[in-house]
């Protein structure tokens, strides 16, 4: 017979050395989620939890056993009971919160930890037991009841009630929609949260309901950004759209928000409408994006340094009386590197532009020149085609010379890649008011109108077109930034079938940003 | 007149291609790999001009051109910087070097700048 504790309870003979696995079942069997958390390691890692709290938390044994308690915790900050928790475990003594908790797929709970140290003969605490139990029901049900009084109190008068009745279309509305919405009366306070928010924020309806918005999470929402766009909002009564706010501290962590702001008024009330997007992992992926470019262009044109330089010396080596096939290859090779190379640096210009790096180095020239001299040099390359200038532009612009060259370069040979040889492209230039006007139009395929806006983004290419004229969808893009840098626009006029027409505008004033 | 040229750049295919270019074009090459060992022989060497990566493991391109730009038996060299990637200009600007040539290059450009440093 083994004694486990002398006080309390003995095993009987038939239960020999099944002792600690028949206590195991009991604990499994608990209501109560159980852990231990080891106190001489470091960060006092869970070395036991039960069948229950694998069940509470939604996260298997294997998840949990070896890390510290707080992963329930999410990114939520709870201060005040962990504050307590902290100095209950330093003194060695024992303690009850109620705690917000996250199970593994997010949803919250609330628990009720119950700590409790576990010492040894001479009094040193060396593991700690956490008793835990889901108290959400409870919780919520107090909640219910609270929000109903609020409702009733005075604050809630009776036209608030009627906006926001449970089974109005509004409400049913704000449940099924996405973005996290917030209705506040005109002195800021929360009349409404939709479930969105609530999930998103990882709050709960009675901790904001009635509540200032710059008071909801302990102030964390008084910040600068916001009470600008609520100012804004006020006192200008301008409905407020894509208003980004970057590193606010919620309790899932610093966030790059997306706010829109509308008023609504409801029986000589007014009300604002506040919607919220979380724009933080779409920056993310857009900056890890912008990062491999950059990393990309530089590897690519590394190798591509050697070659070049190869392909000059092989040229410089060339005997004179060298056979002309072996000249023209060599030449052909050289044509097809620098068209490489031309590649490589729209790809690294894209990401220049996107990471808003790329600058305009400004001096006067002469538009109508350089313009001739790019349709020259293309009606060289390309003698097929008949490229026609009607018209002057300026003699005297003042812009980036080299980027603007690149865009006539890039119009004109999307011209003759689009359109049927022996046909003509004609640039036209003009003077209206004080804007210059250039023009490129081709007889070409055509632009369908679904895709006249498209065809400007990053990698957009027209799926039909992919397969007879592979590119990679970026010198438009590059070229309408680099127009846009310069104050003017870049668009397409277009029939299918018909040919193309892409103009840009640039104000001969420079403007005052 | 410049007749000899050091080039540093880590990438040994970028080296020997750049100084082969640069031998048909009549100027002495010494070439070296190892930026770690580019002042030693600076020093003993005198080019008449330097030619310089600027990312290199171990010591960056810049921080040798510092270096030398500091020096006063070695500050009159003049140094041209080449480089690949994005912010290559600035960095060789700041540094102090006399000039900079994007990666890849034309040899005609480069000789270019090679004599008007001459």
């Amino acid at each position: 017979m083994k004694q486990i504790d002398d006080n309390t309870f003995s095993f009987s003979a038939r239960a020999q050395n099944k002792e600690l696995d028949i206590l195991l079942t009991a604990l499994d069997t608990t209501k109560a989620g159980l852990v231990i958390t080891d106190c001489a390691q470091p960060d006092a890692p869970i070395v036991y939890c039960n069948k229950t709290f694998e069940i509470l938390s939604g996260y298997s044994r294997h998840e949990i056993i070896g890390h510290n308690c707080r992963f329930l915790q999410g990114n939520d900050d709870n201060t005040e009971q962990r504050q307590r928790m902290k100095a209950a475990m330093q003194a060695g003594e024992s303690c009850t919160v109620e705690i917000r908790n996250y199970k593994k797929d997010g949803s919250l709970f609330w628990n009720e930890l119950h700590l409790e140290p576990l010492k040894d003969d001479t009094g040193h605490t060396i593991y700690y037991l956490g008793v835990q139990n889901d108290i959400t029901k409870t919780k919520l049900a107090n909640q219910q009841v609270r929000i109903e009084k609020l409702k009733v109190e005075k604050q809630f008068n009776e036209q608030q009630h009627q906006l926001l009745e449970n089974d109005s279309l509004l409400t049913k509305l704000l449940e099924t929609i996405t973005n996290s919405v917030l209705i506040l009366t005109d002195d800021l306070t929360i009349i409404k949260a939709n479930s969105a928010f609530l999930k998103t924020f990882h709050m709960a309806e009675d901790e904001i309901l009635n509540t200032h918005l710059f008071a909801i999470d302990n102030g964390r929402w008084d910040m600068m950004g916001l009470r600008s766009l609520m100012d804004n909002l006020t006192k200008k009564k301008r409905n407020i759209q894509n208003y980004l706010l970057e590193d606010i501290p919620t309790r899932i962590g610093n966030k790059m928000l997306s706010f829109e702001a509308n008023f609504y008024v409801h029986n000589h009330s007014q009300y604002i409408i506040l919607a919220i997007n979380d724009i933080t992992e779409l920056r993310e992926v857009e900056r890890r994006k912008d990062d491999f470019l950059s990393i990309a262009s530089h590897e690519l044109k590394t190798p591509l340094t050697t070659v070049t330089a190869s392909l000059q010396l092989l040229q410089r080596m060339l005997p004179a009386d060298i056979d002309e096939q072996i000249k023209n290859t060599l030449n052909k090779s050289k044509i097809y590197v620098d068209k490489l190379e031309h590649l490589i640096t729209d790809l690294l210009d894209a990401s220049k532009i996107k990471s808003g790096q790329i600058a305009l180095s400004k001096e006067p020239f002469d538009l109508d020149i350089l313009i001739a001299e790019t349709v020259e040099e293309l009606g060289e390359k390309y003698p097929a085609y008949a490229l026609v200038i009607e018209g002057f532009a300026s003699n005297y612009y003042i812009g980036d010379k080299r980027r603007l060259q690149q865009v006539i370069f890039q119009l004109l040979a999307n011209a003759i890649k689009f359109s049927p040889k022996g046909s003509t492209i004609t640039v036209y230039l003009a003077r209206l008011s004080d804007f210059i006007k250039v023009a490129i139009s081709d007889s070409g395929l055509g632009v369908a109108y679904q895709y006249q806006k498209k065809i400007f983004e990053t990698f957009f290419r027209v799926d039909e077109i992919q397969k007879q004229y592979p590119g990679i969808g970026i010198g438009l893009y590059v070229s309408n930034q680099i127009i846009k840098q310069h104050g003017g626009t870049l668009w397409v006029e277009s029939t299918v079938g018909e040919g193309a027409t892409f103009s840009f505008t640039l104000p001969l004033k420079i403007q005052q940003p | 007149m410049i007749k000899k040229i050091m080039i540093c750049d880590d990438d040994e295919g970028i080296l020997d291609i750049t100084g082969l270019l640069l031998e048909s074009y009549g100027y002495q090459v010494l070439l070296e790999p190892d930026s770690t060992h580019l002042i030693p022989r600076i020093s003993m060497e005198k080019p008449d001009l330097l030619l310089i990566d600027i990312w290199m493991p171990q010591l960056m391109g810049d921080e040798i051109v510092r270096m030398l730009k500091r020096d006063k038996n070695m500050a009159h060299i003049p140094i041209i910087m080449f480089s690949a990637s994005r912010e290559s200009k600035r960095i060789a600007n700041e540094a102090g070097a006399d000039d900079y040539i994007a990666k890849p290059f034309s040899i005609e450009d480069l000789d270019s700048k090679i004599r008007a440093l001459g």
